[in-house]
């Protein structure tokens, strides 16, 4: 009995190896990011399904997101997401910072960072909600309603059809995306707050910073495609 | 049943090796610390990049479109660049930031090659959504 434990035991296929090289926790963050990945590329993918079934009649981003908050009657396209796009790669960077501090077991310093993502975080929905408040009631943009038709081409109505779809695919995505941000916020402030309580440094590792900044790269990863493919393209 | 023993106790003792190194690899430190200059070059990149888009969104004249008959580039061109330093832009992200590059080669593939289905995806909704509502 013993002796065919041994001989399992010295397999590579028995554990006692770690074959990809990560622990189980981050691993399984890795692997939902991955099914969170689909989902959004299923999201986006669709969004460009439409965008080239309808190219002539789709709306000019620049014509969209030309408004910022709280200044009236100013054109300047895609500032205000510009604005947003930096918020979120900022946070993204004291995110690193955070994971970093955590490897030197400097708790004051993980606690400064993740203070300054959390911020972060919350500017990028304050700011989102900015926007959406702006679209909404003051141009009219809403899920079945896109004040934005520039251009008609022939008055072909599966056009029409597909460029109305531009609010339903705007909320729905940026929407999600959004909600992601909001999740991502929440947990980092459950962490900040079992830093600040020495959870991780009675545990002797700040591994948990780590998963939870996958998470969080991942949401400004994926605000990188919905910037490009909505505002830019 | 000795040997047994000896055996049972050579193998103990190659575990504690190979479950220190899992040890190791619980807390996460098993890899070099990205340092804090790499961080910020590569907060400085995505920067670039982001600038560099807004540069070509807002030129005014560059891109050839029904809006801007006149354009210089075709818009299929620019749609291109765009796609293309986006990809760059997350390729940064996911390797530096979410450190993929840095991990065993078992692990990069085990995260990229699940990917190529979304490629897949896309190919088949460019080939049905040109021939749809036409």
């Amino acid at each position: 009995m013993s002796s065919e434990a041994t001989v399992l035991k010295n397999s590579v296929w028995n554990g006692g190896r770690v074959p990809l090289g990560v622990s189980f926790g981050k691993m399984m963050m890795w692997f939902f990011l991955l099914s969170d990945a689909f989902t959004f590329s299923t999201l986006l993918v669709s969004y460009g399904y439409f965008r080239i079934t309808a190219t002539p009649g789709w709306v000019s981003p620049e014509k969209v997101f030309e408004g910022i908050p709280w200044i009236e009657g100013v054109k300047a396209p895609l500032v205000f997401v510009g604005f947003m796009t930096f918020v979120l790669i900022f946070s993204s960077v004291t995110m690193v910072l955070a994971v970093e501090a955590g490897h030197h077991m400097n708790k004051k310093r993980v606690q400064k960072f993740m203070l300054l993502t959390i911020i972060g975080g919350l500017i990028f929905l304050g700011s989102q909600a900015l926007e959406w408040t702006g679209l909404i009631f003051k141009e009219g943009m809403t899920m079945n309603h896109n004040p934005f038709l520039a251009v008609m081409p022939n008055g072909n109505p599966e056009h029409l059809h597909a460029t109305i779809l531009f609010g339903q695919l705007f909320f729905t995505i940026t929407g999600f995306h959004g909600f992601h941000v909001f999740s991502g916020v929440c947990i980092n402030t459950l962490m900040f707050i079992k830093t600040k309580r020495g959870d991780f440094q009675r545990l002797g590792h700040y591994e948990m910073i780590e998963k939870v900044g996958l998470y969080w790269h991942f949401v400004d990863l994926v605000w990188v495609f919905v910037f490009t493919l909505f505002y830019l393209i | 049943m000795a040997e047994h023993a000896a055996a049972a106790h050579a193998t103990a003792h190659g575990d504690a090796e190979a479950s220190h190194d899992f040890v190791i690899v619980e807390h996460g430190v098993h890899h070099v610390d990205a340092p804090r200059k790499q961080i910020w070059h590569v907060f400085i990149v995505l920067s670039v990049i982001t600038a560099l888009e807004f540069v070509i969104a807002l030129t005014p004249g560059l891109r050839r479109n029904e809006m801007h008959p006149n354009g210089i580039l075709p818009n299929t061109l620019v749609v291109g660049i765009f796609l293309g330093l986006t990809v760059l832009k997350a390729f940064y992200i996911v390797g530096y930031f979410m450190h993929l590059k840095m991990e065993r080669v078992n692990m990069i593939y085990t995260v990229l090659l699940p990917l190529l289905f979304i490629l897949y995806l896309i190919t088949l909704l460019i080939i049905e959504g040109t021939g749809s509502f036409r």
